[in-house]
């Protein structure tokens, strides 16, 4: 992601006015990437030894200190991804430098830069606020991001929606990778560390398109620092100690890395996760069977020439999760019993052990990612993964004789590859042409959801991107053809069933800034999405839903039609992030209710019936954040969703209701405090008689945080604490599958400390 | 050097593990899944009258589970007024082969299963017979009395309570739940 070297140069240095007393000073300055001559925005520059003097570079990639005195000067330039730069001058009158950073070395399109201080960036996570989220699933690391809500199955499993799309509709990227999983499942969540995150963002632009078609609602990427940022005789990672009292939980996390040999562009890095916890609390009681507990491993080997960047990545997630003992019903009738009473039927206390039912997921992938120089304006890019994933589900034993197995067991393999071609010239012009195919054997053991199938699929796409003074554009078009063969067996019964789609999404973004302040963002897409297997073709009852669900094998794709219009305001004293967005889905996949119910052997069930509708989707996300005197700020964000089915108007089930969060706090060089209360409506859409009960009612959740950095000899550390539901509150989430059956949890406090480490191996003394 | 020698040894062990862990054996979607989960696909009520020894059964039967086909047979339990039959309940799992017995581990964990009758429109009257380990009651054995002639139903249900039986039917979930129109004629 970032060159060997980079190279700094003082282009110029040039007096403005003529010399002025002492402190009136001014310096300015334009970070701009060497290769495009774009400005780079969101690069951190701090004037040391001098307080509070720390700022980024604007979206032109400029900054500006003012009121300086004349003085030698030491200038911090830092990137997220890159090498910390010391620049030293002598300031002796107003100054304004160019900052050119070479990056000779694309791997992923577009590079985004994240700096140090806080963005309020509505699509993107930085480091510093997954630092105050780190314990949390990965879905829960992405919550930070405008219109992202979970859904949730119980306090154990949660998922990603956004915009009030899940699963099949929203694709998630694994350092690059599409992940393969489970995904059509509800209570199936992503199988990535949330530790490898160093930065999270929702794809709103074209560049989705190299990685997918049928990202519906939203294609989130989760990356990872870059094994190439490691440094000879430097031993330098991070070790992460986290306990929360709700559940009482730890976890740990370590990362290391460095370049192998002195001599030889070799870069390697190692990173593993263990955490557990065990029975959570409401307010009022435990809730039985609710621990959960994850091993995750990774490792990274990189080589990296002046031509050739050569990577190689493996990752192992293994996570053990426990379903909450009262959801587990046998019929309807359980079901609203369950809902009638107040307090739980299985009373517990807390515990470590999982028992049944629990789900148990492994995911592996490995990854080899190569990247040819061409010339200093070309490069070939070939990505190679393959990835198993291996889910169980283990439902309670009837009897202590029954079989002991998993009742689910499901394998899916997925072979991708990627073959791109980047072009990037200085006349502000780059464009990606590339290559996409995937092989992936689905099958299973034990009950029947969904069948073993195969998928085979290839897409051709094409991403470019220009840019004028005030102007950006940048638009995508991309192909895909896909062929699936489901295998359906009843008993030794065989029926094969072939489906071919093939069809085109495209993708374009217009930026235009207007001030310095203020830019606008256009955005339109289309994407399509084939129908999933489960919608196709399950038949059968959904035990933790109580429902039976039956597919439809003639249903078509659906496509999606996304325009969205962002604004985005940054002064100072505001910022603001605003987005309306406006998606139309034909023939979108609906599991609706259907009659009769059916007769089983555990009684009649309510029978839902996978049926296409036209829909429409308007919404508004928005952020705000305005710092007041004293290192005081406010910040606010909310979102807002309306979804109806075309023709009747008739509200979509399952979808967000209004949301807000209102925060204060302070944050100085030293500690960073905050309070923050949450409000969420009541969810007032919905369909009368597609549920069993009605919407929750609306809640308030309080909470803070505060974290601080010290040294304790020459070793730095971070350390945080967060609240959640200070107040214990009592609530029920619409967004949460269970419920039915209980509360959600209730206070609960999690301290993080975070010791970055950075050894000397020449010596092997720590040094900062 | 030695050092990063032994550093690069290191890594490519960690890489090959790595790739030892892949060799776990998936199974093709081309070939039949194995299913070895339990599951009841057959509840079978027999009546026994305790004056003439004569035998009759109600059966209620849905192979594929719930979900897939409709139920394969579906019996009116049908009795002779004024009668005491002595019942018993079978559950089957017909998937099987030979065919599983389920009741016999109902029977064997007494203690975490109760069988729950509730009847409408029909005059009857059922006493379970058979208690688990702690005296509480199980109902794979009851007495069925019939009185006058009439028409109605009875709901048999399993409800499977492990740790919370107290001898009422509202712990638990539902394992079994077949409302049999009933016939006392």
């Amino acid at each position: 992601m970032k060159s060997i070297v980079i190279t700094l140069q003082l282009l110029f240095a040039f007096s403005l006015f003529s010399q002025k007393s002492d402190c009136h000073l001014t310096l300015k300055g334009l970070v701009v990437d060497s290769v495009d001559n774009k400005p780079l925005s969101l690069t951190n520059i701090e004037l040391i030894g001098i307080k509070g003097k720390s700022i980024s570079t604007d979206k032109l990639g400029q900054f500006i200190f003012a009121n300086l005195c004349s003085d030698s000067l030491e200038l911090h330039i830092s990137h997220l991804q890159c090498e910390h730069i010391h620049l030293r001058f002598k300031l002796t009158k107003d100054t304004s430098i160019v900052i050119y950073l070479q990056h000779s070395n694309h791997a992923i399109g577009k590079v985004t830069f994240t700096a140090k201080a806080e963005q309020d960036n509505l699509d993107k996570l930085n480091l510093r606020k997954l630092d105050m989220q780190k314990g949390g699933s990965i879905s829960e690391l992405m919550q930070g991001i405008g219109g992202i809500t979970l859904l949730k199955t119980g306090g154990t499993i949660s998922k990603p929606m956004v915009n009030g799309l899940h699963s099949n509709r929203v694709i998630v990227l694994n350092n690059g990778i599409r992940q393969e999983g489970q995904n059509w499942g509800m209570e199936h969540a992503p199988e990535i560390d949330a530790f490898l995150a160093t930065e999270i963002e929702l794809l709103k632009g074209p560049d989705a398109l190299r990685y997918a078609a049928d990202g519906v609602g939203g294609v989130l990427m989760v990356r990872p620092a870059s094994v190439f940022n490691e440094k000879a005789n430097q031993l330098k990672g991070e070790f992460n100690l986290i306990g929360a009292t709700n559940g009482r939980g730890g976890t740990s996390s370590l990362i290391l890395g460095s370049q192998l040999f002195k001599l030889h562009p070799i870069y390697w890095r190692v990173q593993g996760t263990l955490k557990r916890s065990g029975n959570l609390k409401t307010p009022d009681y435990f809730l039985a069977n609710t621990g959960t507990s994850e091993a995750n491993y990774s490792a990274a080997l990189g080589y990296q020439n002046e031509r050739l960047k050569f990577e190689i990545f493996y990752s192992a997630f293994q996570t053990k999760i426990g379903i909450y003992k009262g959801a587990h019903v046998g019929n309807i009738n359980d079901l609203l019993k369950a809902f009638e009473s107040d307090t739980p039927m299985y009373k517990a206390d807390f515990t470590y052990a999982i028992d049944r039912s629990y789900q148990q997921v492994n995911h592996q992938l490995l990854k080899t990612n190569a990247e040819w120089q061409l010339n200093s304006s070309s490069s070939v890019q070939l990505t190679l993964a393959y990835q198993k994933n291996h889910r169980q589900e283990y439902d309670v034993l009837r009897t202590s004789n029954a079989f002991k197995g998993p009742d689910f067991d499901y394998y899916i393999n997925t072979l991708t590859g990627d073959l791109a071609f980047v072009k990037t010239n200085l006349h502000k012009v780059k464009w990606t042409a590339g290559l996409n195919a995937i092989h992936q054997a689905n099958s299973y053991t034990g009950r029947f959801f969904i069948p073993g199938f195969y998928n085979k699929g290839a897409a051709a796409y094409f991403i470019a991107e220009r840019t004028w003074a005030k102007w950006q554009l940048e638009t995508g078009f991309r192909y895909d053809y896909k062929h699936i063969t489901a295998y359906l067996w009843r008993g030794n019964n065989l029926s094969v069933r072939n489906l071919q789609f093939n069809n085109a999404t495209y993708a374009f973004q217009l930026h235009y800034q207007k001030s310095k302040a203020l830019e606008y963002i256009f955005s339109s897409a289309s994407a399509w999405r084939p129908p999933a297997p489960n919608e196709l073709y399950s038949n059968g009852l959904h035990q933790g839903l109580a429902s039976i669900e039956i597919g439809d094998s003639a249903l078509k794709p659906e496509r999606s039609y996304h325009n969205a219009f962002q604004l985005k305001y940054n002064t100072k004293k505001i910022k603001i992030e605003a987005e309306v967005y406006q998606k139309y889905i034909l023939g979108f996949i609906n599991l609706v209710p259907s009659m009769p119910p059916q007769l089983t052997i555990r009684g009649a069930f309510p029978v839902y019936e996978y049926v296409q509708q036209n829909v429409r989707m308007s919404g508004l996300n928005m952020a705000m954040k305005l710092d007041l005197k004293k290192f005081y700020y406010v910040k606010l964000s909310s979102n807002l969703l309306v979804a109806s089915e075309l023709n009747t108007h008739a509200p979509l089930s399952q979808m967000p209701p209004f949301s807000g969060k209102l925060t204060a706090g302070k944050s100085t060089k030293k500690y960073m405090f905050q309070l923050w209360g949450q409000g969420v409506a009541k969810q007032y859409r919905y369909l009368q008689g597609s549920d069993y009960v009605a919407p929750p009612k609306g809640y308030v959740l309080w909470g803070c945080d505060l974290s601080t950095e010290f040294k304790i000899k020459l070793q730095p550390f971070r350390f945080n604490l967060s609240i959640n539901n200070l107040l214990s509150s009592k609530y029920r989430s619409y967004l949460n599958r269970f419920r039915y059956f209980a509360d959600e949890p209730g206070f609960g406090l999690t301290a993080r400390l975070i010791m970055p480490l950075n050894c000397n191996l020449n010596n092997n003394k720590k040094s900062k | 050097m030695k050092k990063n020698q032994k550093k690069s040894i290191l890594l490519i062990a960690i890489i090959t593990l790595s790739f030892g862990a892949c060799k776990e054996k998936t199974p093709s979607p081309t070939t039949p899944p194995q299913n070895e989960s339990e599951l009841i696909t057959t509840v079978k009520l027999v009546f026994t009258d305790t004056a003439t020894k004569a035998v009759s059964t109600a059966v209620f039967s849905d192979l594929d589970g719930p979900g897939g086909n409709a139920p394969t047979q579906f019996d009116t339990i049908r009795l002779k007024p004024n009668t005491v039959y002595q019942t018993a309940i079978y559950l089957l799992d017909e998937t099987k082969t030979p065919v599983d017995s389920i009741s016999n581990e109902v029977l064997e964990e007494g203690q975490d299963h109760l069988f729950v009758f509730t009847k409408a429109g029909v005059n009857l009257n059922i006493q379970i017979t058979d208690r688990d380990i702690n005296s509480l009651p199980i109902g794979l054995l009851s007495y069925w009395s019939t009185a006058a002639v009439s028409n109605g139903a009875v709901a048999v249900a399993l409800k499977h309570q492990p740790g919370v039986k107290d001898g009422s039917a509202a712990p638990g979930e539902t394992d079994v739940e077949i409302l049999f129109p009933c016939k006392i004629q």
